[in-house]
């Protein structure tokens, strides 16, 4: 299973979907993926070993997504 | 919502999930985790030099050289005291960042700390501010730099 996890004032919020299978599951994990970067928010794709990289667009095939809110200030 | 007890511990378990081995060490010890970068931050660099760069065909031309030596003279002198800091930072062979949930993350470079007024525009617990200003620094620094207005 792959998970997008949606940090906010909970922990994460998550969307679990089979990446073999475009169910419903991964439309509402794609449809929120993108909604999110929208508004701002941050994308990385987490590995295994503390590393990962910022996408900017939704691969189901990625094993964990982390969304994080926008930063403001300066 | 779920209580915040609960929330810590989830984003707890989610942050040490995504530590390596050291962070993870670093964290559990000290309640922050360090990232070290090596190597000239080019965006600031460029960024900065741009801001000149609508002037350097004036020099080009015989006519309007010296308009665009005073010009440019001038730019240069505005700008350097905003360019002191942040070529100082570019240049930084070793950059060390210090990560808490406590505050924005504390750059140490050359000996000096520079605090960032910088912070999430959504209510995170604790740990999940350490992952999210982790990802960032680690994954995209620019971004970090240019919201913070160094770039």
């Amino acid at each position: 299973m792959a998970v997008l996890r949606v940090l906010n004032v909970n922990g994460d919020d998550r969307v679990e979907w089979d990446p073999e299978v475009a169910d419903d599951r991964m439309r509402r994990a794609r449809a929120l993926f993108d909604a999110k970067l929208r508004a701002g928010w941050f994308a990385f794709e987490a590995d295994r070993e503390g590393g990962g990289s910022q996408i900017r667009t939704f691969d189901p095939k990625k094993d964990e997504i982390v969304l994080q809110p926008p930063i403001a200030g300066g | 919502m779920i209580p915040a007890i609960e929330a810590h511990a989830r984003a707890e378990r989610l942050l040490h999930a995504h530590l390596t081995a050291a962070q993870r060490e670093e964290y559990t010890a000290t309640g922050q985790i360090s990232i070290v970068k090596y190597g000239v931050v080019w965006a600031i660099l460029l960024r900065q030099l741009a801001v000149v760069l609508p002037i350097v065909p004036l020099l080009a031309v015989p006519m309007w050289r010296t308009l665009g030596v005073v010009l440019l003279a001038i730019v240069v002198v505005a700008l350097a005291p905003f360019w002191v800091s942040r070529f100082s930072l570019a240049i930084t062979r070793r950059r060390e960042w210090v990560i808490s949930g406590r505050s924005a993350p504390v750059l140490r470079a050359r000996g000096r700390a520079v605090r960032f007024c910088v912070r999430f525009t959504e209510d995170l617990p604790a740990a999940d501010r350490v992952l999210a200003w982790k990802n960032l620094i680690e994954l995209s620094e620019p971004t970090f730099l240019k919201t913070a207005n160094v770039m």
